[in-house]
């Protein structure tokens, strides 16, 4: 009896540590991450790319970027190098404008138009939510692919991602986030047919309003091998900004 | 008049250095002119057939959807049924899917930028190939093999810059249609020269497989590139009988909301059309600020009591799709509105943003015919596509474009371009190099022409005497005169026949060098030559107008000979 008992305990103890200790759902992480991303302010930054192409050297990149929350509008402007200084890009509403200093023109360019030449697109500027976009991939048994690992020495919990809309540009994605606090540390994204085409490595953090920000991170071309862009955002403020820095004027003006 | 030529033929022989010289000038201008007008035509010819007919087409069915950059035509079935009956089969070549993108390519430790274009062709007509490339490595028939996943024709120059070889593996970087980035592994089955420069950085795949790569749907396709048999003739025809038949129905499909019958009816979003529907449509209930906006969904009062629906509640409407099934999309209602319009009871009417991405992506099966086309609610509803005006040339089109650009509607859009549109900047090419050419000819003719006034004007100096000889014996003035200027006559014709010969040599000599160049040239080039086609009729007609040109020089000297006293002339002395 005594033994049974022990042999009850002992498996309801399992039972629990596997509720207590199991990861958490990918959904659940996913609507964690945005909700301690979600900055639901304005806010202004300086970013600096500096990328690395094979057989081409080094570009470092400049602008300054300005968001504001209420409806997503954009505003960037391209401080370096000196070919690039003085465009600007401009989204409002579903209108998206490349501006030339040279030409003195604005030009309407797709969401999906490089920035500056760089690798970055307008679309990646936009602030979209990781539950609107993606889904977690299910195996064949109709499990979320999660699974607890380590990147370097800290443990991280690995999950892959399934796009829900077309409007990504990695269909598959697979994340790294601290078990601890769950910020994403790396991320792979993979082509329609499988292929891992970039690699990104989220080098650091910072808290601002109360939210999580990323500040460095680095983006590896896994493609075409390389090729990699490191990303600094500084100099970051949440103060809210007036409407008429989202214009085509303030562009102008800011471009001289 | 044999007498008259007989002297004439007698004294072109007998001034022979004189008048070669002057046959020799005579003769390399219109050499000159056979080259210059051959090279034209060569040049044109190359641009029209090799660039323009590739890169623009013929005649292009384009289609597009909002902002992307890829050209899509969600029911190919449909609109090549139009193409088909609309053009007499006697003009019609081929009608193809212009299916390219440009991608990024790393081969072995090498990378460059590459256009991926599908070449839809069956294995019977496989002579294409060798029309179109010279095969240097590999076998041509591996590109309909089913070995490879992605078998690829790769140019001699591009597998120089990826540094592979037959057999070797292509890795790709391509966006899709959908915006996503799509990779693939091509293997390379042949590695062929291209007949022209543009195609040193294509890739060549088989259509079908293409199309998979970049993400298009079995019934769907990219432009339409219509080849016809005499272009220059039948390309404007048939552009505007098409863009005619293409026009757009409105949108009306009918489908069902749980059990009941209804029918769907897009409205176009724009205050104009709304205001037109405003003072039909009544809304009875719901947030009519809402009804009319981007996403607006309203429903029939009898539709709503059928179907015990309120504003505020969701619903699932469905619909026969022509190639998905059933497809099933839920909406909220923002307004009911008083069915006792000419809208009919069964209608649901929503606003064109809410639903031409769902109506693109799950085709119809039927478009029902609703309201006829001189009602004036007609022009409120919105219709299956934008069927773009057409546009007079390049300039026009990318003016429409441009504004197209910033229009920002999600609804498909239709455009029917000719090469003269699409390309009629390279087509002005050959108007611009012939009157170059013209200007030119004729600066040295003139130069020419000269020279004939003044040889003929000594010949008659120093003929003088025999010119009084001739009268003395009874010639008649109008013989005089007409010996001179069958003499000047037969010079040129004779001068102007060599000179086309001569011309056509220094073709033939030009045209068989081979030029290794990737530069500006290269466009003009075929096969790495340079090419020259021979318009007789256009030479025939500079031939006669030097004639008459040269006969009009000769007229007022011959005149000023004939008009000579016999008497004064036989005096003459020098």
């Amino acid at each position: 009896m005594a033994k049974r008992i022990i042999t009850v305990l002992v498996c309801s103890l399992f039972i629990v540590s596997g509720f207590i200790y199991a990861a958490p759902g990918v959904n659940d992480l996913l609507a964690e991450i945005d909700e301690m991303m979600d900055l639901e302010s304005d806010g202004t930054a300086k970013v600096k790319i500096t990328q690395q192409k094979a057989g081409e050297g080094v570009k470092v990149y400049e602008a300054i970027y300005y968001l504001r929350d209420r409806d997503d509008a954009f505003l960037i402007i391209m401080t370096a190098p000196e070919v690039e200084k003085g465009n600007g890009y401009l989204k409002q509403d579903d209108n998206f404008w490349m501006y030339r200093r040279n030409t003195r023109t604005f030009q309407h360019i797709n969401r999906d138009e490089s920035i500056a030449g760089t690798n970055a697109k307008g679309g990646d500027f936009e602030n979209k939510k990781l539950t609107e976009l993606y889904k977690p991939t299910l195996n064949e048994a109709g499990e979320e692919i999660i699974t607890e690992t380590m990147i370097g020495k800290v443990p991280v919990y690995q999950f892959e991602l399934t796009a829900k809309t077309e409007d990504v540009t990695y269909p598959k994605v697979i994340f790294w986030v601290r078990q601890d606090n769950y910020l994403p540390l790396k991320t792979e994204g993979y082509s329609l047919s499988g292929t891992l085409m970039e690699s990104a490595y989220y080098l650091k953090y910072t808290r601002i309003g109360g939210k999580y920000m990323w500040v460095k991170a680095m983006f590896v071309d896994e493609f075409e091998k390389g090729n990699k862009a490191v990303v600094e955002i500084q100099n970051i403020s949440l103060q809210k900004i007036e409407d008429h820095v989202f214009t085509k004027t303030y562009l102008e003006n800011l471009s001289k | 008049m044999g007498l008259v030529t007989r002297l004439s033929w007698r004294n072109l022989v007998r001034q022979k250095k004189r008048n070669l010289f002057l046959g020799i000038c005579i003769g390399f201008g219109m050499m000159i002119l056979v080259v210059a007008n051959s090279f034209s035509h060569g040049m044109v010819d190359v641009l029209i057939n090799e660039v323009v007919s590739y890169a623009f087409g013929h005649l292009v069915v384009d289609g597009t959807q909002g902002n992307s950059y890829f050209t899509m035509i969600r029911d190919k079935e449909r609109i090549v049924k139009i193409i088909e009956e609309n053009i007499k089969p006697e003009d019609l070549l081929e009608i193809n899917e212009n299916l390219g993108m440009m991608g990024r390519a790393v081969g072995n430790g090498e990378a460059d930028n590459v256009v991926v274009v599908g070449v839809t062709i069956e294995e019977d007509e496989k002579y294409f190939f060798n029309d179109f490339f010279t095969l240097l490595d590999g076998n041509f028939d591996d590109y309909f093999s089913t070995d490879y996943e992605y078998p690829v024709i790769v140019s001699s120059a591009m597998a120089k810059s990826l540094n592979v070889k037959v057999h070797d593996t292509i890795k790709i970087r391509i966006p899709m249609v959908t915006g996503q980035i799509q990779a693939a592994k091509l293997t390379v089955i042949a590695i062929a020269d291209a007949s022209n420069t543009f195609m040193n950085m294509v890739l060549f795949m088989q259509g079908y497989r293409v199309k998979e790569l970049l993400g298009y749907k079995p019934w769907e396709s990219a432009s339409l590139q219509v080849t016809l048999r005499d272009p220059l003739k039948t390309a404007k025809y048939y552009a505007d009988i098409l863009h005619e038949k293409l026009k757009p129905g409105v949108i009306c499909v009918a489908g069902k909301i749980g059990r009941a019958d209804c029918q769907l009816v897009a409205f176009k979003h724009h205050d104009q059309a709304k205001e037109a529907l405003r003072a039909e449509v009544t809304i009875v209930a719901g947030d009519p600020e809402k009804a009319w906006e981007k996403r607006g969904v309203m429903v029939s009062k009898a539709l709503a009591q059928k179907l015990g629906l309120k504003a505020g509640d969701k619903f699932n409407y469905s619909y026969q799709t022509k190639f998905r099934g059933i497809y099933e999309e839920e909406f909220t209602v923002d307004a009911i509105y008083d069915s006792r319009t000419k809208l009919g009871a069964d209608v649901l009417l929503v606003n064109e943003e809410r639903i031409h991405d769902i109506l693109n992506t799950y085709l119809p099966a039927e478009f029902q015919e609703f309201l006829a086309e001189d009602d004036p609610l007609y022009t409120a509803l919105a219709t299956e596509w934008k069927l773009l005006r057409r546009s007079k040339d390049s300039q026009e089109l990318e003016k429409l474009y441009k504004n197209e650009r910033k229009n920002k509607s999600t609804q498909s859009r239709l455009n029917i371009i000719t090469m003269y549109e699409g390309a009629s900047d390279i087509l002005k090419l050959e108007a611009v190099l012939n009157l170059l050419t013209m200007n030119a000819v004729l600066i040295l003719f003139f130069i020419i022409l000269i020279g004939v006034v003044n040889t003929l004007r000594m010949t008659i100096k120093e003929r003088t005497r025999e010119i009084g000889t001739i009268r003395a014996i009874g010639m008649q003035k109008r013989d005089v005169r007409n010996v001179f200027i069958m003499e000047t006559l037969f010079l040129t014709a004779l001068s102007c026949i060599a000179g086309v010969t001569l011309g056509i040599v220094v073709i033939k000599v030009l045209g068989a060098f081979t030029f290794n160049s990737t530069g500006a040239l290269s466009i003009i080039l075929k096969d790495g030559r340079l090419v020259f086609k021979l318009a007789p009729l256009s030479i025939l007609g500079n031939f006669l107008l030097i004639l008459v040109i040269a006969c009009v020089t000769a007229y007022f000297p011959a005149r000023h000979a004939a008009n000579l006293s016999a008497v004064e002339a036989l005096r003459h002395y020098e």
